[in-house]
């Protein structure tokens, strides 16, 4: 039991690294400035692809297919947009939404609760 | 090891993550902002038993959330129940999030035990599509903890088009005790059911494998065929931590697919482990969804008091609910009415206890809801336990 407890320690430990280092831009220690640029410029080319597929996500969608599957609708004027940001926030920790799933069911209920 | 261990989990990523923190300063900063919520219940239990009688209760839930900038967010949920003229409060959670990245979330406090759905997901009243939770999940008689003081990391990872997800939520806690709630709750027998003192007193026997007088012994041989169920502990009170945590697909229109683990110490000393695997998936599409879950305990429960060495408590347990919004018939009446029905068991060996629900729900609005259910528990050697009952459930 004691080993396969270090074990799993170990594993979370790697998971924990893993998703950070995916997570996280780390700078390149010693770079020079015009390396710097390229890579920024590069790193810019490919992030675009990812925010505008994020963008596109219809956050209708989302809502339905992702609240409804625990509790039932809440409608988007029951919130203040302020405080659909708090709520999201924290639905987002709750359900393990992707940021971007997030950013898509916000935009949608600050739409439509007026 | 451990503590070695543990200051791995919380100083190194606090470290990797101060980069971008001090980054973000530069930026403006997005308003703290307050929101109190939550939800409370009323229900009234009719037993069809002759030495039972009828009773209401209530319960309220706030919950408090506080976001401090994008990426921190304080929230906690207090329980207030009255019940036999009694009122339980309980910190359901109280955790501080910290949304390290887009695929990271760092949890530190009491949180829900990422396990399964029902916990974390479906628990709360208005949420809840029955008024009872099903058997593995009993407040009191859980075979999960609901509760987990520790650390943790978890977060959703998109995958394709952005509609699927693979997700996870990985953690340390101070593990598992002895439920303070025995088997008189469920109205067995008293002479079987444990007080706290009396759990942690006959545990701490077992483990050690002492010797004791014969007076002893015969109450001792009944308290060994008890069923062990586990709380979360407040404290690290045997010096070893509890790992678990739960990954799962999220695949488009509600489908999940999801895997559970858990182990940790539940005695004084650390020698007896608890073990718990589960499996659950979901699946919503408009009016209809049916979910369910598997289980699987193994609990240590050490050496007898004539020196024997007991065999494990091994647990199986399933449920399945599917649920149906009547929407079909077009009648606005219709439009509001929900069925469900519940099937859910544990399988402990020695015998078997089924639970049979099934309900009838009213959505005066998505969070307000009357819920008519009846339900049968039956249990090896028992009678059967017959029951109506009516609950308002409101989310706010």
């Amino acid at each position: 039991m004691k080993y396969s407890k270090t074990l799993s320690f170990t594993i979370l430990l790697l998971v924990g690294f893993v998703i950070l280092a995916l997570g996280t831009p780390i700078p390149m220690a010693g770079a020079s400035e015009d390396n710097n640029d390229e890579a920024q410029q590069e790193e810019a080319t490919k992030t675009e692809p990812a925010e505008t597929e994020a963008s596109a996500l219809d956050g209708g969608k989302v809502y339905a297919w992702n609240c409804g599957a625990c509790h039932s609708e809440r409608y988007p004027k029951e919130r203040t947009d302020s405080e659909w940001e708090v709520i999201i926030t924290h639905m987002r920790v709750r359900a393990n939404l992707t940021a971007d799933q997030a950013k898509a069911v916000l935009r949608y209920l600050q739409e439509n609760n007026e | 090891m451990q503590k070695a261990t543990l200051c791995c989990f919380v100083l190194l990523p606090l470290m990797a993550m101060v980069g971008p923190v001090f980054a973000q300063e530069a930026k403006s900063e997005p308003q703290n902002r307050f929101l109190l919520t939550g939800y409370g219940f009323a229900n009234y239990v009719d037993p069809d038993a002759p030495d039972q009688e009828g009773s209401f209760s209530l319960g309220f839930s706030p919950i408090f959330l506080y976001r401090v900038g994008d990426k921190f967010l304080f929230e906690a949920e207090l329980e207030f129940e009255l019940e036999d003229d009694e009122v339980e409060t309980e910190v359901e959670y109280a955790q501080i999030d910290w949304l390290a990245n887009d695929y990271l979330t760092v949890v530190m406090g009491k949180f829900l035990t990422p396990f399964g759905t029902f916990i974390e997901d479906l628990h709360p009243a208005w949420i809840n599509k029955l008024p009872t939770a099903p058997l593995p999940y009993q407040h009191g008689q859980s075979l999960v903890p609901f509760g987990q003081l520790g650390a943790q990391f978890r977060g959703g990872i998109p995958v394709g088009d952005g509609y699927r997800r693979f997700t996870y939520s990985l953690f340390l806690s101070n593990g598992m005790r002895m439920s303070e709630h025995g088997h008189e709750e469920e109205g067995l027998p008293e002479e079987d059911a444990h007080d706290e003192e009396e759990s942690h007193e006959e545990i701490a026997l077992l483990s050690e494998g002492e010797e004791h007088d014969e007076e002893h012994t015969e109450e001792g041989e009944e308290h060994d065929n008890d069923l062990i169920f586990l709380d979360s502990s407040s404290f690290n009170s045997n010096g070893s931590l509890a790992v678990g945590g739960r990954v799962s697909f999220v695949a488009t229109r509600g489908i999940e697919i999801g895997a559970s683990y858990l182990s940790g110490s539940y005695d004084e000393d650390g020698d007896l482990d608890a073990t718990m695997f589960g499996i659950n998936f979901t699946y919503h599409h408009d009016l209809f969804d049916i979910r369910g879950e598997w289980l699987d305990t193994t609990t240590e429960r050490g050496i007898a008091e004539d020196g024997d060495l007991l065999a494990d408590q091994e647990i199986e347990a399933w449920y399945i609910q599917p649920s149906l919004r009547l929407s079909i018939i077009p009648a606005y009446f219709f439009n509001k009415l929900e069925v469900v029905g519940r099937f859910s068991t544990l399988d402990f060996g020695e015998g078997d206890k089924d639970q049979t629900s099934l309900g009838l729900n009213y959505y005066f609005s998505g969070s307000s809801i009357l819920r008519l259910a009846w339900e049968r528990i039956a249990e090896t050697g028992h009678e059967d336990e017959d029951a109506v009952v009516l609950m308002f459930a409101l989310g706010f």
